[in-house]
């Protein structure tokens, strides 16, 4: 069981090594030097100072070692948490910049799986249990639809009727602006009623696809010996749905939803874009625009982490839960 | 080969939904070809009407934040989707297609190798990194296509190895070694031919999330700001403040087209599935 964790644990190392390799690789494939190529970015300078500049980066990002040095300095540096200085929020560290943001990011990526996996878990019940009916074949053709929403127009659609023509719900940001909180109820209902509209948008697009998931997995199960027992000995249907098939679908319906998790905290991007919502999403997408080229490095390193995490996460609850996996190492 | 086809077509006839997604590609397709003749206006000349115009008759869907007929951008924007959608779809597969039948033919430390590296692929964030390099080399639509070809493979890879895996043992690929056939003939010539089925429904479905990556950038501004795409006539309209001035006609119309073409894919694919996989069928 151990020795599986840990063969798991090598191989996320990799992963994260691979990532890093990456980044550093970029700037230095790119012609000419990487300090060049920065101060040509920046629009700070002009004319004489470019040369002064120009020497101070090269002192400062060590660019005058050789590339193995400098690797070495990089992945030092990463491992103890310093992923630089924004240019653009200047002189804030990436690292705070990054952890500023990241709550807000999480408050409306855990609060839309909640609501998706919730709901989807339900669905996807009863869509196996009535397979091949209305409802269920409306479930697989709203999936393939869903798949195909770009979540920002989503967004922009859902911003557009409710709180352009209705206007029910605020335009963007996370927070009213200069608004004093008289109490913590006060700011969190704040919080939530601007994260609305993202979580639902989120929603929207997860949620089929995670109803589609969880009837999948229903009718896997159902098609297992088990089940054949189960109706031979008489059982209600219903019990076999709820008592049997539902909560071996569990498992999987869990390690599945853990695995998107990532993958939904990088779809958020384009949300929070639209909503202008400040989470990591929308300061990489503001980073891109200022060329704050250590910001965007900064918040692949961590994207990368928190995909890494998650699937981790999912390795290690899906061993607790099967017992397949659990014994497999100790024999 | 002709009688294959034709069993085929009338599998996939059957589907309701692929017919309806082909269609609704074919229209697209049309549209991005015929695209001089049938847009009203240039696409690219401004001030042919004051700016935020609502749809009237001489503007079907109205102007942008500049004065352009909205109508004849979002007719051109169908040519860069489709474009950047299938190159990127197809690029991906066919790396995935390479990597899988080696690791599927030659099998042992070869594939235990690059299955690991795909695993890796897989958790690699693609629109941060997709981000991240197009800050580097600059605003291009054929970021997309790098990106999405060099970390798209995966999927292809995993099903083109095992369809590999189970084709190996297959009695007429045991008759051309018999006959002193080399490996690299019977991969090409007697594995390759028929893993065409999961190969195309593998372009369709990447197709999909192409489109979705490449407009999705572009909403983000890190597209070519040459190419009219919808993704782009987007990110302009949101930088406007369209949403402000109640103009929706500036985004709500392209995004619609986004998502009807990958709607578009997205059936087709459902019905080549049904194709492939026969247990699917009379479900």
């Amino acid at each position: 069981m151990i020795g599986y964790l840990i063969k798991k644990l090598i191989q996320y190392f990799i992963v994260f090594f691979i990532i890093l390799v990456v980044i550093f690789a970029l700037p230095r494939l790119m012609p000419g030097n990487p300090a060049d190529y920065l101060i040509s970015s920046t629009t700070l300078t002009i004319g004489e100072t470019s040369e002064i500049l120009r020497m101070q980066l090269i002192e400062r990002f060590g660019l005058n070692k050789s590339v193995t040095e400098q690797f070495m300095l990089f992945i030092a540096n990463t491992f103890s948490g310093y992923l630089g200085v924004s240019w653009r929020y200047f002189p804030k560290e990436v690292f705070t910049l990054i952890m500023e943001r990241l709550p807000w990011t999480m408050l409306i990526v855990v609060l839309s799986r909640i609501i998706s996996l919730f709901l989807g878990y339900f669905v996807g019940i009863i869509a196996a249990w009535k397979r091949g009916g209305k409802m269920d074949i409306t479930l697989q053709t709203l999936g393939l639809v869903s798949m195909s929403l770009p979540s920002f127009w989503v967004a922009l659609v859902l911003l557009t009727i409710f709180a352009f023509y209705i206007p029910i719900f605020p335009l963007g940001g996370a927070l009213e602006a200069g608004k004093i909180y008289k109490s913590i109820w006060d700011f969190i209902s704040d919080a939530l009623y601007h994260a609305a509209l993202p979580v639902i948008t989120l929603s929207i697009v997860t949620f089929f696809l995670d109803a589609l998931i969880m009837r999948n997995t229903m009718l896997e199960i159902l098609g297992e010996d088990f089940i054949l027992t189960a109706e031979a000995k008489g059982l209600k249907d219903r019990t076999i749905m709820i008592n049997h098939a539902a909560r071996n679908a569990v498992l999987p319906f869990i390690t599945g939803a853990l695995m998107s998790f990532g993958l939904l905290v990088t779809g958020a991007i384009f949300v929070e874009t639209a909503f202008s919502y400040p989470g990591i999403g929308m300061l990489l997408a503001e980073s891109f625009f200022s060329r704050d080229f250590p910001t965007a490095q900064g918040i692949l390193i961590i994207t990368s982490l928190i995909f890494i995490v998650s699937n981790f996460l999912a390795d290690i609850i899906y061993m607790w839960l099967d017992p397949r996996i659990r014994l497999m190492g100790s024999r | 080969m002709l009688r294959s086809i034709s069993s085929s077509w009338k599998q996939f006839s059957k589907s309701k939904l692929g017919i309806v997604g082909l269609v609704i590609i074919l229209i697209f397709v049309f549209m991005a070809v015929a695209a001089p003749i049938l847009s009203p206006y240039d696409p690219q000349a401004s001030f042919i009407a004051p700016m935020f115009t609502p749809p009237n008759s001489k503007h079907l869907l109205g102007t942008d934040d500049v004065g352009r007929d909205v109508l004849s951008q979002i007719i051109y924007g169908s040519r860069i989707s489709i474009m950047v959608g299938l190159l990127a779809a197809a690029v991906g597969t066919l790396l995935g297609t390479i990597i899988g039948l080696v690791s599927g033919y030659f099998g042992g430390i070869v594939d235990d190798i690059l299955m690991r590296i795909t695993d890796i692929f897989l958790i690699i964030p693609f629109i941060p990194l997709a981000i991240m390099f197009a800050l580097y080399v600059g605003p291009n639509i054929w970021n997309v296509v790098l990106i999405f070809g060099f970390l798209g493979w995966p999927p292809a890879a995993r099903q083109i190895r095992s369809l590999t895996l189970s084709l190996k043992e297959a009695q007429f690929i045991e008759a051309a070694r018999a006959i002193g056939a080399g490996n690299l003939r019977i991969v090409f010539r007697h594995i390759l031919p028929n893993t065409t089925g999961v190969i195309i429904a593998n372009v369709v479905s990447r197709t999909v999330f192409a489109i979705l990556a490449e407009a999705g950038l572009a909403f983000l501004g890190a597209s070519d700001p040459r190419n009219i795409s919808w993704g782009m006539m987007i990110f302009y309209a949101m930088r406007s403040g369209a949403i402000l001035y109640g103009a929706w006609w500036t985004y709500i119309p392209a995004g619609f087209c986004v998502a009807l073409l990958a709607c578009g894919f997205a059936f087709l694919g459902h019905g080549i599935t049904l194709v492939l996989n026969p247990r699917l069928r009379g479900r």
